[in-house]
């Protein structure tokens, strides 16, 4: 049973794929301004026009192309790089680690503050701490990342003389240094997906401890810890669970602003530069890796409900 | 008031400039202002140390396949060109002596023949597949052969008149012109494409490309490259004027958000201002960076970065001389300078006020003057003279740059064109479309941006030759033409310059292009450095090579 649920969901992510894929290659070719003569007139990628085109490959059929860059990026090859001349691939895998590094590290802050802030919200609910909570939530959700990010890095250079390291610190040269650069763009990358959890955790929470189950753990005798860590807590979670797979999205896309301001090499800041310089490879295979990892991150949340709550086989 | 240089010549202050207003600003023109720079400590260099920069990531590397600023920065640093720019203390900015780089000395037997003595025993770097091996006047032929010959090489045009090039001994080349061109030295010297490169670099790598195929004679080697993280140079021990370059490492971090910049200044993570080009800092950053950083060195001078506002010349209404002039008048430039750049900055004649060995002083423009004098009244009765006396409607193409000063400027101008009865429709294009389109002059009224700093007078005058594709005004205009092709053949530098100015007076007096005022740069360094000043152009390594850390 469990294993077609898996399967059923399998088969529904390739569609998703497909769809993705045609987008991400239509998009690039909507830019208006016909690039082929602005990439000719800045970086001279090509003898001339023909031969950019032929480069690129755009001399042929639409759905050639479509076909054939999707069938080369079935096998790992996105193409190379018209800015740098290395293949996509190999600067996708230098720059994947980063980019998943910041991310993971902002989901580990965003769940780290926003479930224990959610959970002492609703069950302190409408108390000083809760108003305080669901302030800093609404706070949370209302400042852009992108303003933080350059607030905390160029207020403390002000006022205290210190601002994060601009040298990106290699895992091999400094261990701890590595970490460490992540941790402040990490946290303020989280804060925007932390009150969308705290105030979900919230709610749900409130609405499960409302059940008539959880009325008759506390009859029982039950110790607060117990009641809600233990029967309400994980049935309150699942709703969590599905915005948690669509922040890892929004996180992502946070990512180009945030690498940006903290200097970390990353995907983000590879697809902004490209995106700069019109290295259209680039971008579409950026765009394809981003798309497959937000397809696979919801993926793996369904077969988290399935976990959470046996009934789920939909 | 903080001390100044000796030895800079004309020298105002920001504060005397904004004391004085307009005249001063017009003033200004006429040179460079150095404010708070003092006179190099310790008379003996020492040797060694680190200089970080805020360092740029290239398409590649290859010069003769890019026009792109960011290689030639890097390469500044690792080749010698023939001839180059001097630098150091003693430089005004915006002045561009030549002197000799891999030529020991030259020669123009006639208008069409130069002949270039090499220096003795420049070696290549100590890389592969060169080596170290000694450069010969064969590199030098290779290399203009390479970059006359070679498909897509958008800096072509610098060698146009080049005819060809001839090895006459070991260490002797000799260049021949199709025709006089004035500017042939200018464009040896000049920090864009033409550093020498080692034929047996291209026969390995195919190109030029790879960080791998930098390999030059210059005062660096490369040492690292990761893209968009930071680029290395460590010191050549073999460069050819013995006991230089003398800082030992030179690390280029690429890092691209101005706040995080700023901050990276403030906390002294890098050693020169931030910002392009040349190791700059914003205006509005100043103030902060004056606080936290007060014994800064810094130098303003006028940035040669000119915007202006191109149009149909050859079609209705700006056909009409009086059209295009009360267009001008319409202007408050320093209306604009002071809303775009805090007041601080020169208004320019038709070459930019920066590049001060050829423009024409401001105020020497004659009636050209006149026109760029805001004055809206005389703006409307031109236009009524004009026939257009109940204004007309047209449109202004222009892409942001991704600057907020452009975006106003571009605001201010539309609003005193409204003032005279002038509706104007305005277009923003993506860069992409603007600069395929608009910057071609394929407008259908009006267009706006910034042009190329190039740091010769021949780029700016192009754009009014006819067959250029930078004329966005569809100038044509005989008797200019003759007069900008004429200053190619003027081998006399006063002649020329006679001639420049009496090009720019008729520019001026046709209005073809609306200039705009351009701001003043702030350039800052670490006050350690010694023996070191900024100037105009991509030639950082050139202009480091004699520096040295006073720590």
């Amino acid at each position: 049973m469990l294993r077609r649920y898996f399967l059923k969901r399998l088969l529904v992510a390739i569609p998703s794929l497909v769809i993705a894929s045609v987008i991400v290659f239509s998009l690039v070719r909507l830019i208006p301004g016909d690039v082929v003569v602005l990439m000719m007139e800045e970086n001279q990628y090509a003898d001339d026009l023909e031969a950019m085109r032929a480069k690129l490959g755009l001399n042929r059929p639409i759905y050639v192309q479509y076909f054939d860059w999707v069938g080369r990026a079935l096998v790992g090859d996105l193409g190379e790089s018209l800015y740098t001349r290395r293949p996509v691939a190999q600067e996708l895998l230098t720059r994947v680690p980063v980019s998943l590094e910041l991310g993971t590290t902002a989901i580990f802050f965003a769940i780290l503050l926003g479930v224990p802030i959610g959970i002492v919200s609703a069950v302190r609910q409408d108390t000083a701490r809760d108003y305080v909570a669901r302030g800093g939530a609404i706070l949370g959700l209302s400042i852009p990342g992108f303003w933080l990010g350059t607030l905390a890095v160029v207020l403390p250079a002000i006022y205290f003389k210190w601002s994060p390291s601009i040298q990106f610190t290699k895992l091999t040269d400094d261990p701890w240094g590595h970490v460490a650069q992540f941790i402040l763009p990490g946290l303020l990358l989280g804060i925007g997906s932390a009150a969308s959890i705290m105030r979900l955790t919230r709610t749900q929470l409130l609405e499960v401890l409302r059940q008539d189950y959880v009325r008759t753990a506390w009859s029982k005798g039950m110790g607060e810890r117990m009641v809600v860590l233990k029967h309400s807590l994980k049935n309150s979670l699942i709703p969590v669970v599905t915005v948690l797979g669509i922040q890892i999205a929004q996180v992502l896309s946070g990512t180009v602003i945030f690498e940006s301001i903290f200097g970390l090499p990353g995907m983000g800041r590879f697809l902004f530069n490209a995106i700069t310089e019109r290295d259209y490879p680039v971008i579409q295979g950026i765009n394809l890796v981003v798309v497959t990892t937000v397809v696979g991150v919801n993926l793996v949340v369904d077969f988290v409900y399935a976990y959470l709550d046996p009934r789920i086989r939909f | 008031m903080s001390q100044r240089q000796g030895g800079h010549g004309p020298e105002v202050s920001r504060r005397d400039l904004l004391k004085a207003g307009g005249t001063a600003l017009a003033a200004a023109a006429a040179g460079p202002y150095v404010v708070g720079v003092r006179r190099a400590g310790a008379a003996t260099p020492k040797p060694g140390g680190e200089f970080r920069f805020r360092g740029y990531t290239p398409p590649h590397f290859d010069p003769h396949l890019t026009a792109s600023y960011t290689t030639m920065i890097n390469l500044s640093f690792t080749h010698s060109r023939l001839l180059k720019h001097k630098a150091g203390p003693d430089v005004k900015p915006g002045t561009f002596e030549i002197v000799g780089d891999l030529a020991e000395s030259w020669t123009h037997s006639d208008d069409k023949t130069y002949v270039f003595k090499l220096r003795k025993g420049v070696k290549w770097h100590k890389k592969p597949p060169v080596d170290g091996r000694e450069l010969t006047a064969e590199d030098v032929k290779y290399t203009f052969d390479r970059f006359t010959s070679i498909k897509g090489n958008a800096n072509h045009h610098m060698m146009a008149t080049l005819a060809g090039t001839e090895v006459v001994d070991k260490y002797t080349v000799k260049f021949t012109l199709k025709e006089p061109d004035a500017f042939f030295l200018d464009f040896l010297a000049n920090p864009m494409a033409l550093c020498i490169v080692a034929r047996e670099a291209v026969e390995k790598f195919g190109d030029l490309k790879k960080p791998e195929a930098v390999i030059g004679t210059g005062p660096w080697m490369l040492e690292g490259h990761e893209s968009k993280v930071r680029t290395t140079f460590i010191r050549n021990p073999d460069y050819f004027i013995k006991g230089l370059p003398y800082i030992q490492r030179i690390e280029g971090i690429d890092f691209d958000d101005p706040a995080a910049r700023l901050a990276a200044f403030v906390t002294g993570q890098i050693d020169a201002g931030p910002e392009f080009p040349g190791m700059m800092i914003r205006r509005q950053d100043w103030k902060i960076i004056k606080e936290k950083r007060p014994k800064l060195r810094y130098v303003e001078f006028p940035s040669n970065v000119m915007t202006h506002a191109g149009m149909r010349t050859d079609k209705p209404p700006f056909g009409d001389v009086r059209v295009r002039r009360a267009l001008s008048m319409a202007i408050d430039r320093k209306a604009i300078l002071q809303a775009t750049a805090e007041g601080v900055g020169v208004m320019n004649p038709p070459i930019p006020a920066a590049l001060i060995a050829l423009a024409i002083p401001y105020d020497q423009m004659g009636d050209g003057l006149k026109w760029d004098t805001y004055n809206p009244q005389e703006a409307k009765r031109l236009l009524a003279e004009a026939g257009q006396g109940g204004g007309f409607s047209t449109t202004l193409e222009y892409a942001t740059y991704g600057s907020q000063e452009l975006i106003d400027a571009v605001q201010m101008a539309v609003k005193f064109w409204k003032d005279i009865g002038v509706e104007v429709k305005v277009v923003e294009k993506p860069y992409a479309a603007y600069f395929a389109t608009s910057y071609q002059g394929k407008q259908d009224g009006l267009m706006m941006g910034p042009q190329f700093p190039a740091l010769d007078p021949w780029n700016f005058m192009a754009q009014y030759l006819p067959d250029e594709p930078k004329n966005q005004s569809h100038v044509k205009d005989p008797v200019l033409a003759d007069m900008i092709l004429n200053t190619r053949r003027i081998t006399d530098d006063k002649k020329r310059q006679q001639q420049i100015y009496a090009i720019q007076k008729h520019i001026a007096d046709q209005a073809y292009y609306v200039r705009f005022p351009s701001g003043v740069y702030i350039a800052a360094l670490d006050p350690a450095l010694e023996n070191f000043a900024p100037n105009l152009g991509y030639d950082y390594g050139g202009r480091m090579i004699a520096a040295w850390w006073n720590k």
